[in-house]
Formats: C-alpha cells, structure tokens, sequence
C-alpha cells in the first residue's frame, strides 16, 4: 500500500511539473501563441484578427505577449510536446517534440479528430468550405436548393473527372469530406502552400478548382473579380476557435470569459469588420 | 470800471474782456463752418445715393449669377457620385459574379451587399455638417427591381419608374418625378462593356444643398431673397411682384429666382429719414451754439470771478514755490549748522559733542552685548609752540596733518575726534579684548614720529597718549572721557610722548589737585604762604653773594605741602602768575630788609608761564622794585630754558628789557634740556646754573665730572658766573673748586631758611665757606 501511494504521488507529481496552465503561466509572464500565417487571420505582415485577438487577451492576463510561428505539420506538437495528423479512424499520434507554446490561434476550424488532440475554446468565426472554379471552367454553380445537404450533394455531383486542389492536415483536407468517393482527380498540395495561394493556383491551371473556406472565398471574389465563381459548398457550417492544451482547462476558461466580455463590449465585431469586412454580408448572423 | 475793492487789475479786467470777445466770434466762425458743412453732406449724399443703386443692381446680379453657378456645379458633383459608384470595383464585381451564374446562397450576396456598403460609405462620406446630403442610393436592375438598397424600406414596385429611358446613358437630375414630386432625383445608369445592367439613383437632400450652397435656409434671414423654381412652374402672384431677375441652373432642371428690390438694401443710407437727420443734426448744432452763446453771456460775472481766482491761484502758486525754496534753503542751513554742530571745521572729524554721542552708543552696546570700549586721549606734546612760533595758519595745517595720519589707524566702526585745539579722540567699540590697548597706542604715536611740515619748514611733535576702558573704567561717556583725560595727563607729566592707562586712584589725585588748588587760592590771603632763602656762596670769596628764594606753603588743611606738588597744580590752575607775583614781592621785599645786614642779590624762579605775558610779567617786577624799593641789581631772575625754545620776540625784548634796568638774569636747571650755546649768546644771562643732578654723583662719577668740567669752562669762556647747585658734600665742593666754578649752592652750606633764621644767619657771620 505505501509503495502504491508513492508512485501514485511521483505520477501526479511529474503531471503538475508537465503542466503548464494558467498559473504556471502567470508565474512565467509569458503567453505563447502558436501560428501559421493564414488568410486575414494571421498575415505574413505581423498583424490579423487572431494576432490582435491573443495580444488582447494576453494584455487582460497582465502577460508579456510572445507569438511562436510554426506550421500545419507540427503546430499541434508545438501545443502539446508530440505531433498528430489525421488519420482514416481519427488520430495518428506522431512523434513527440518540444512544447513551444500555449495556444493555437490562427483562424484554425474545429474539427472532430482535432478535438481529441487539444480542447477548443469558445468558437470566433463562422467558416465553411466551398468549391471555387476559374471563370472559364465549364462547371456552373448549382441552382441553391434551400437546403445544404442536397446542395453539397449537387456540387459532388459535378466533380467527376475535374482536377481539384486540396491542402492535407487543414480544413481543405479532401479526407475530411471523402473527396476521393466524388471520382475528382484531387492534387493534394504540399504542405508549406498557405490557404490564400490557392486561388492563383487554379488561376495559374494547376487545376479547375479548388477547395476553399468561406472568408477566404469571400477575399478571393473581391480581389479577382470575374476570374473565379463559386459553384457551391462542400462543406456544413463550421467555426474556427483557438486550440488549448487539454491539461490547460483554466487558460481556456479564461479566455472563454475574455471573448465573451469582449463581444459584449461590441469590440469584438469592430476587430472583426477591419479584417474581414465582406463576411458580415454572409454570415451577419454570427455577429449578430 | 473796477471797483476799489476788485482783486483784479485794469490790465486783468481787459484781458478778461478781451477773452470773451475772441470766443464769441470763435462760436460765431463755428456755426457758419458747419452751415457750410451741412450743405455739402447734402449734396455728396444725394450723389452717393444715385451711384449705391447702379452698384447694389450689379452686385445682385452677380450674386444670382454666384448662387445659380453654386447650384450648378453641387449637382453636376452629385452626378459624378452616381456615375462612379456605377462604375465602382463592387459594381462590377456583382454583375460579373451574377454573370458567371453565382447564387445569392454561395457568394452573389456577398458581392452584392459589397455594393451596398459602397452605396452607405458614398452616403456617409457626403454630408455638410451633421446633415448628409443623400437619404437614400438604390441600385436598380435593368428590369427595375431593386438589387440593393440603402435604405431598410423596400419600394420595389414605386422605384420602376425612375429607371432610365432606354438609350439613355448619361447621369441626369430629376425633379418632380412620378410618385417623387417633391424630391430631387440623380438618376446614372450602370454600363459594363457597353451595355446598360442597371441604375444607380440617389434622393438629395434639397435643403441641405440650398442651406449650404445658397444661403436659402427657411431659417436664414435671406431665404425670402430666392426660390428654386423648378423649369415650367409659376411663380405665386406675390412673388411674382418682387422678382427682380432669373438664372438658370445649367445642368439640372431648375431656375433661381431673386426676390428683392435693389433699393430695398440701399434704403437705409438714402431715405428721407436718413437726410433730415443730418439737417436736424446741423440745426440742432446751430440752435445749440445760440444757446452757447447766450449762457455765455449770462456767466460773464461768473468768468470774471473764475479769471480772478485763477490769477490768484496763480499768484499763491508763485507764494508757495518761493516758500517752497526758503525752505529748501533753511533745511539745507539746517543741515549745515548740523554738520557744524557735530564735526570739527578744520579737520572735518566728529567734534566733542558728537564723539560723546557715540561713545555713549558704543558704552551702552558695550553693556548690552558684554563688550568694551577703548578710549584713546591724544594730546600734542607742546603744540602751543607751533602756534606761538609760525603762527596759527601752520598750527592749523600740522593738526591737519596730525588728523590724516591718526585716521590711518581706524578701522571700520572706529571714531576719530577733535575735542579742542590739539586734543583728539580715539574710540575703538565693540572690542572683546583690550589687551591691543599699548599696540594701538604705539601705533598711533609710532605714526607721529615723522616731522610735520607747515610753511616749508619740518616740525617734529610727539603726543601724550591716556587711556581708558570703558565699562571697566567708567559707565558713562563723562566718565570714561574724564579718566581718559586723566591717564592722558598723568602721561604729560610723565613726560613727552607717553602713553597711560587709566588706574584707580588717577581720581583721587585730580580731586586732590582740585582741592590743592581750591586751597592755594587763597592761600597767600590767609598767610599759609612763605618765603625760605638758601644762599648761593662765591667759591672764592667764600661769602653768599645771593639767596635763592624757594616758597614754602603750609595748609591747615593738608599740611606742609611741597613746591613740587602744589606748583604744578598752580600752574594748571592758572594761578602760577598771582603766586608768581605774590612770590617776586616777598622777594623783593625781604630781600630789601636784609640788604641792611648783608648786601646779596635775591634770587627768585620764574615759571614759563608767567613769561607768556611778557608786559604782565614787567609790570609786575616793576611794582615789587617799586614796593620793595629794591635796587633792579639785587633781584635775580632765575629762567628755564624751555621758555626760550619758542624764540619768541616780544620774551627776547622783556629779557632786554629787564638786563637794561639792571636785573641779573640766570639760566636755570642748565643741562637737562635742550643746553643750547645759542641761548647763552643770543640772551643777556649773567648766572649759568648747572643742573643739581650732573653734581649729585661727582666726582665719583668720571663722566659727570667732564661734562661739570666742560660746563664750567664754556661758561666761563662765554663770560657768564657760574653756578653749581645741589651741593650736599665736601668732596663736590673741592671739585666744584678745583673746576674753576664760581657759585656753589646747597645743604652743605644752608638748607633754605626762613627770612628771620637766613637774616640771622647771614647777619651773624657764621655762613661762610670753610676755605674761605
């Protein structure tokens, strides 16, 4: 019994030094942020909705704010000490590296495989994934249905035997939505291409279309106008939320109360209508 | 006429007169000055009037022509908005979107709501103040439905029919338009790659754009000046009878109308009531000037009286500066006789008065603070002779001389004074110590060492310094003064160039001087008074030839005084010349008594003082000859030489004088001054006395016995008897002898005796030398 009692006490012990929740945090006067550049989010400048978010939130805390680039393959090991990918039945736990930080916040979407990796906080963006063609692609956008299973099913439906870009590991993921099953040739693209480079790809012919989610469509339509279409969405409603550790409950809960405090002021509309103007005119209800 | 009693003068009167005249025709010249005036504002009004109506009828003009332009170009502006926007990114993208066969549900909305925000941002951005100059920016499909709109109230079905005629691809403004009679419309179709897609209209604030623009505001004060009239419209039947002229609106459907009579703005300068004013003005001037005039006239009495106090006035001004000056001149007087009163002419020092006064302040300093005060009493050693010798114009300027070396010494805070003809004061307050009292002393007396010069010549003077402390000696300024002086006369008797201090008991000896002298007054009158004689033998006929008579004064009071005492205090007390005279009578007369006995001469000893008065002094020997009946040859007067050193002419002629009547003259206390051979020459002497203390210690002291040698000899060699006195030894009297001398006197032969004792001395026979 007391040798029982005594490693009992070292596990439990060598958890609390692992750990490093709020307190820990406070003590070490440091938020570490994890990123990867992404569309208006996190852009290459040092600036974004989610930079500008977590900054916000570390200023809250009385923390010193320290961001920690990283990339789609490693950003959950940076998070939690060991790296993870999708897999066909869920996870597939990598190998373990060095923690670099405290939380993920770069417009990342919530997805189920993600959840069994780190805890999400309270969702901050609306997001979905669309199919966008070139202008001179001769698929036509789908006649809306009224109802997003059949017109998800419509847009499957066209995709046979066109050439479709993808991006592993993201949200444009073609596992997440069994894009395989659709007969599109899908050209999975390398994992430094950053979201917002996939529109110029299908401009440049690396394929017809390609997957994209909705704030970056939006930008897309804006800044090539006439040159692309949307011809329907792949994907249900998602929600994009900052990652956390899963033994980091109190960091989470605190930013719970920060963005909650912070959409109430209005403030966090007002963030948001710098960076992305256009998706108020898709997802109004959201930030309503 | 003036009245005997009038303060003014005929001249004033017409003066006055002449004044009222001279502002009469002042009053007179005034009124028809502005008469004249009043004509020509007149005239130059009425040609103002004119010339202000031509110019307010181009000005209005101009101004119509201003605001229509103003007009003009806010619509043509708010036509560019439209056609802009139409032709704007969000515009495009939307129908490029819409044309590539997007749905609303997946992207088209989007693109459309862009538009929108585009349509609010225009809105927001055009604004004059607080008030924007849109309500509402639609953008209409080709067919006439609404695609986006500002404005949350959908009119789809009213909106059809402010679309566009076919063909129609310029921006226009529309008034009155279908169901929008009372808006202003800009109406711009939307072209992409050359075909129209739809409208953009705008409803304009119309008041907004007037208030701003053209002053037309219903609340501004010139709103009634204009109308916008809209092309083909009628004006009211009241308007109509104010409309002055028309402008188009170029651009837009519309026409200004101004409303005001040119006259109306100038209506203020030129009317009637504006020309009565200025010719009431002038009458009223006039009438004023009348008025002027007539009180004018009624207040003469008053102005004459006014011209009489103010000559007055200016005459008491006149009193008063003179006053003023007298005043001036006696203040200063005053402050002279101040400075007069309190500092010394010569010397420009504090006088006595004021020296006491700050003695007193230093004393009471002193006493407060635990201090001292040192008190320096200066007295010049023989300054009399100064005067007596080159006279009081070079006393004066050594006492100069004497005052700027002294100050030499004075610090700050210290005081140098002149207390009288060559006294001086020094004090020294606020002193912790009094231990530099001799340094300071040495000091100021090392400073007089150098002879003084006065009329080219080099006078060598030294002083006699007292000293006092104050509040150690003395709490008052009399006090400390008074003992200072003591010290100081304690040190003259000490002799030249001395210092003192103050002791206890300096007191004592002034009150008992005062009181030697209180007594020696009347002294002879009381018989306390007499005459003792001690012979003077001839060495060779060994008989007494003379007796010098010495004066003996015993007091009931104080007893047997000696000479040394009590003449002194004669002498200070100004009574040397009556006991000097007392003295040659008593001489003479005992002196006459004996000769019957004894024929020998009478000495008697002369003090300088006696000597100062020359001719008192000959009347006095005169009368005591005369009394005494005593032959001049039997009286010897016995001198000092001090009294020669002032070489004075009027002593040489009473020396003359007396060697002329007979009188033996002797030169006493020979060797212990200045021993001058000049003396000897220059002055008719008989008797040299030689000094009793080169005869005290010969003729054991070798030295004294050269000098008695040499004295012997000289005098002799210059035909002159010569004595020895203070003879107290045989052994003085062989060597007196063997020195050839021809007079001895002193205790070996007799003590002085009184008249009846020397009578019967000389008489019996027994006084005679034992050689003889």
């Amino acid at each position: 019994m007391p040798r029982f009692f005594l490693l009992f006490s070292a596990l439990l012990m060598s958890v609390a030094i692992s750990a490093r929740d709020l307190p820990e945090i406070r003590a070490d006067g440091v938020l570490r942020h994890i990123g990867i550049p992404y569309a208006n989010f996190i852009t290459g400048g040092g600036a974004g909705l989610d930079l500008e978010l977590i900054k916000g939130f570390a200023d809250s805390l009385g923390l010193e704010y320290q961001y920690v680039p990283s990339t789609w393959a490693r950003v959950f090991g940076d998070l939690t000490g060991r790296n993870a990918a999708r897999s066909e039945d869920g996870v597939t736990w990598l190998d373990e590296t060095e923690v670099r930080g405290d939380l993920i916040a770069n417009g990342m979407t919530i997805l189920d495989w993600r959840r069994q990796v780190v805890d999400f906080g309270t969702p901050t963006f609306p997001t979905g994934v669309w199919l966008v063609a070139r202008a001179d692609s001769a698929m036509s956008p789908i006649a809306p249905s009224g109802q997003l299973k059949m017109d998800i099913g419509q847009v499957r439906g066209l995709l046979a035997g066109r050439t479709l870009l993808a991006l592993p590991n993201t949200c444009l993921d073609p596992g997440l939505y069994q894009m395989s099953e659709t007969g599109a040739e899908i050209r999975l693209q390398p994992p430094e291409r950053k979201l917002n480079e996939m529109v110029p790809a299908i401009l440049k012919r690396d394929a017809e279309a390609t997957l994209l989610d909705v704030p970056d469509a939006l930008i897309a339509l804006e800044r090539w106008p006439g040159q692309i279409k949307v011809i329907g969405p792949i994907s249900e409603r998602q929600f994009m939320a900052p990652a956390f550790r899963k033994d980091a409950p109190l960091l989470r809960e605190a930013f719970n109360a920060y963005f909650d405090a912070l959409t109430r002021s209005g403030r966090y509309p007002e963030m948001v209508r710098r960076h992305y103007p256009a998706v108020f005119r898709y997802y109004e209800d959201f930030f309503e | 006429m003036s009245k005997p009693d009038s303060p003014l003068s005929s001249d004033d009167q017409t003066d006055v007169r002449a004044r009222g005249l001279r502002r009469k025709i002042a009053l007179l010249l005034g009124g028809l000055v502005l008469c004249i005036y009043v004509a020509l504002l007149l005239g130059t009004t009425y040609l103002a009037q004119r010339q202000l109506v031509a110019s307010t009828d181009a000005r209005q003009a101009l101004e119509l022509e201003l605001r229509a332009t103003a007009l003009s170009y806010f619509y043509a502006e708010r036509r560019s908005d439209m056609v802009n926007l139409g032709r704007s990114r969000v515009v495009s993208t939307f129908f490029a979107n819409r044309d590539l066969g997007m749905s609303m549900a997946y992207g088209l909305r989007a693109s459309l709501l862009a538009v929108r925000d585009a349509a609010l941002e225009l809105l927001d951005e055009r604004h004059v103040g607080e008030r924007y100059l849109y309500r509402r920016i639609v953008l209409l499909d080709d067919d006439g439905s609404v695609l986006a709109d500002t404005s949350k109230r959908a009119e789809p079905a009213s909106l059809g029919r402010v679309l566009p005629a076919a063909g129609v691809t310029e921006a226009r403004v529309l008034a009155g338009t279908g169901d929008h009679q009372d808006e202003v419309l800009i109406q711009a179709p939307v072209v992409i790659q050359g075909r129209r897609r739809g409208s953009l209209v705008a409803w304009v604030d119309q008041q907004v754009a007037l208030s701003a623009l053209v002053g037309l505001d219903p609340t501004s004060n010139q709103a009634d000046r204009y109308r916008l009239l809209r092309l083909g419209d009628a004006l009211s039947a009241k308007e109509h009878a104010s409309e002055s002229r028309r402008a188009l609106v170029q651009g837009t459907p519309f026409q200004l109308v101004a409303l005001t009579s040119a006259s109306a703005e100038s209506g203020i300068l030129t009317s009637r009531w504006l020309l009565a004013g200025f010719v009431g003005m002038a009458f009223a001037l006039l009438a004023g000037g009348a008025l002027i005039l007539r009180f004018h006239a009624q207040n003469l009495v008053l102005h004459t009286r006014m011209e009489v106090e103010r000559l007055q006035s200016f005459r008491l001004s006149r009193q008063n500066a003179r006053l003023l000056r007298e005043i001036e001149r006696r203040e200063e007087s005053e402050r002279r006789l101040l400075y007069q009163t309190s500092y010394d002419a010569l010397t420009g020092l504090p006088n006595r008065a004021l020296a006491l006064d700050r003695l007193s302040q230093a004393l009471e300093r002193a006493t407060r603070e635990g201090q001292s005060v040192i008190l320096l009493y200066l007295d010049l050693d023989h300054f009399k002779r100064v005067n007596d010798s080159l006279g009081h114009d070079a006393g004066d300027v050594v006492l100069q001389q004497v005052a700027e070396r002294a100050k030499a010494v004075l610090n700050e805070g210290d005081t140098l004074a002149r207390l009288a003809a060559d006294e001086f004061l020094f004090i020294f307050p606020d002193r912790a110590e009094v231990g530099e009292v001799e340094l300071r002393a040495a000091r100021i007396l090392q400073r007089l060492d150098a002879p003084f010069v006065a009329q080219g010549r080099e006078i060598p003077l030294s002083a006699c310094v007292g000293c006092a402390v104050g509040v150690r000696d003395g709490e008052t300024a009399d006090d400390l003064l008074k003992h200072a002086d003591l010290a100081m006369k304690q040190a003259k008797a000490t002799g030249p160039g001395v210092f003192r201090t103050y002791q206890q008991g300096l007191d004592k000896h002034a009150k008992e001087n005062l009181e030697i002298a209180s007594l020696l007054r009347g002294a002879a009158d009381r018989g306390e008074l007499e005459l003792h004689f001690q012979p003077l033998m001839d060495l060779r006929s060994g008989k007494p030839v003379a007796a010098e008579a010495l004066l003996r004064w015993t007091s009931p009071e104080l007893g047997s005084v000696s000479p040394g005492r009590f003449i002194p205090v004669a002498e200070e007390a100004g009574l040397i010349r009556k006991l000097g005279a007392w003295v040659l009578q008593n001489a003479c007369l005992s002196a006459a008594a004996w000769q019957s006995v004894a024929p020998c001469r009478v000495a008697v000893n002369v003090s300088s003082l006696q000597l100062q008065a020359p001719q008192e002094f000959l009347d006095c020997i005169e009368q005591a000859l005369a009394i005494s009946n005593l032959s001049p040859r039997l009286l010897e007067l016995e001198i000092t030489e001090g009294v020669l050193l002032a070489d004075r002419r009027d002593i040489a002629n009473l020396l003359d004088t007396l060697d002329g009547m007979g009188v033996h003259l002797s030169l006493d206390d020979f060797g212990t001054g200045y021993s001058a051979l000049s003396y000897l020459r220059r002055f008719p002497f008989h008797v040299l006395k030689i000094d009793r203390s080169f005869i005290a210690d010969v003729p054991e002291t070798e030295e004294d016995a050269e000098l008695t040698r040499a004295i012997v000899a000289m005098g002799q060699a210059l035909g002159l008897t010569v004595l020895a006195e203070g003879v107290e030894r045989a052994e003085q009297a062989d060597f007196l002898t063997a020195a050839g001398c021809d007079l001895v006197q002193g205790f070996l032969y007799s003590r002085p005796l009184p008249l009846d004792a020397f009578t019967a001395l000389i008489g019996s026979g027994e006084l005679a030398l034992a050689s003889a």
